[in-house]
């Protein structure tokens, strides 16, 4: 029992530290069904995604050059160091602001960009396990944080919840999605999908949970700093997708 | 930070991706194919290619490869208390550590503009292609623009404790966002003074050993969209 004890305190300072790796499922982890299934996942909502980004470049000139710059700054974002309340650090996502400013279709296809750059510039992630990553982050995340900002606007909540709801919503998500994916690729012996999903999510929630709320305040600082000195740059973007 | 510095400076820069593509990818696919000694020996060619052939400091590889083991093992070890099976422990770390090797060997050795220039001609949407583009550009001015604020921030303190963390992360970002617009603002502002219509960007594709060439042709009128993202920001 002491030794059990012992090994997962073991684990759990090891995923303490690799964060900054955890948060993708690294080159060569997946086996080659789940490579491809997961590809296959994403590519409808990049296609999609495409089409929706095309109809609004035809409306607006500037619009190409705006999401180039989207996409550097999600980038960015992503490889900042996020402040975490048990002293180590990790990444933001960048999820749910990308979401609240952008829209989830357009970030859908920034945001596997974003991988693709962080693979080849950074080695985070892999090139194998891209379509897996971009479905969990670029997909699920930004979907679930439009979805929950959307729904918690429409139900009354004032601005700043809402902002905070998603943000955090869309983070955990994230990992949510990636345990998944961990699980159906290696389920359980005994208990099968289930057992194995509650076990790496439960890995996840340990450092995650602390971190999705981080990054939910720091995306209500940053939307309101916003609101206050980059009024006119943002101001059509934010009115776009109905924040005010 | 970037690896991008090793895939410019190494000694395959001047082999063309695609061939380094399907080096890589080649493998790969024999690595999920292949059991443990087929893991190991892909492991070996991919690291002798990248520090011996490429000439890749031995490192900087090291360091690389301890990072990719920091994650692997505590999730190797998860995976075999959920399957209970040794082989299939071994052979999921044997299949990672062989494909780490290959994706690292492609990430060392080929810029990623090039891979990304390379994937047009694979089939991918031109517009994903284009905005990994503009998106490559950027990502250097504003990853410049986040560490100085960076450093301000921390040596007026700002990341001394956890709050002021949080609030400094978010004037930060909100600082970043301002200038990406900025920045956009003003290519447009170039793009539109050369007449750009929302249409394709024209770029040309000049490997990095042309430059010098390009450049000095450059003063004779040649203006390319490509010398227009290199210079606007400096």
């Amino acid at each position: 029992m002491r030794t059990a004890i012992l090994i997962i305190a073991l684990i759990l300072l090891f995923f303490y530290h690799a964060e900054a790796y955890a948060m993708h499922i690294m080159e060569g982890f997946l086996p080659l069904f789940w490579c491809l299934f997961w590809y296959a996942a994403y590519i409808p909502f990049l296609l999609l995604g495409l089409s929706h980004i095309r109809k609004k470049i035809m409306s607006d000139a500037s619009g190409k050059v705006v999401l180039g710059f989207a996409g550097a700054f999600a980038f960015v974002l992503s490889a900042l160091k996020l402040p975490s309340v048990t002293g180590s650090c990790s990444h933001p996502t960048g999820v749910g602001l990308g979401a609240i400013l952008f829209g989830p279709l357009p970030m859908a296809v920034i945001g596997g960009i974003v991988l693709l750059f962080q693979a080849l510039l950074l080695a985070h992630g892999g090139l194998s396990t891209l379509g897996a990553n971009s479905f969990s982050m670029a997909v699920a995340g930004h979907f679930i944080s439009y979805w929950v900002y959307r729904a918690a606007r429409r139900a009354g909540v004032s601005r700043n919840v809402s902002v905070f709801l998603g943000a955090a919503l869309g983070d955990l998500a994230t990992y949510a999605v990636t345990s998944l994916q961990l699980a159906l690729a290696f389920p359980d012996k005994i208990g099968g999908f289930f057992l194995s999903f509650l076990k790496f999510a439960g890995i996840f929630a340990v450092t995650q949970v602390p971190l999705a709320i981080a990054e939910g305040i720091i995306t209500v600082i940053v939307l309101d700093l916003l609101e206050q000195r980059a009024k006119g740059a943002v101001e059509t973007l934010i009115e776009e997708e109905g924040l005010r | 930070m970037f690896l991008d510095r090793y895939a410019y400076t190494n000694r395959l820069k001047d082999v063309s991706p695609l061939i380094k593509m399907a080096f890589a990818f080649l493998m790969m696919a024999w690595g999920f194919a292949g059991g443990v000694w087929i893991h190991a020996l892909i492991f070996f060619i991919m690291a002798i290619a990248t520090v011996f052939i490429a000439g890749i400091d031995l490192k900087v590889y090291l360091g690389l490869v301890s990072g990719a083991l920091f994650f692997l093992l505590p999730g190797v070890f998860v995976v075999f208390l959920s399957c209970d099976s040794l082989m299939r422990a071994a052979l999921l770390f044997s299949r990672s550590l062989a494909m780490v090797s290959c994706f690292y060997f492609l990430c060392l050795t080929t810029p990623a503009l090039e891979v990304v220039v390379a994937l047009k001609g694979l089939g991918v949407p031109r517009l994903f292609v284009e905005l990994s583009f503009l998106t490559y550009r950027q990502i250097f001015t504003l990853a410049d623009y986040a560490g100085m604020i960076y450093n301000a921030q921390t040596a007026r303190l700002g990341y001394v404790s956890f709050a002021s963390s949080l609030r400094s992360t978010g004037f930060l970002v909100a600082g970043l966002f301002a200038k990406a617009m900025e920045g956009s603002n003003k290519l447009q502002m170039a793009l539109d003074a050369r007449g750009y219509d929302g249409g394709e960007l024209k770029v040309l594709d000049i490997r990095p050993t042309d430059n010098k060439k390009e450049n000095d042709n450059s003063h004779f009128g040649n203006n390319s969209v490509g010398d227009l993202f290199t210079n606007k920001m400096g």
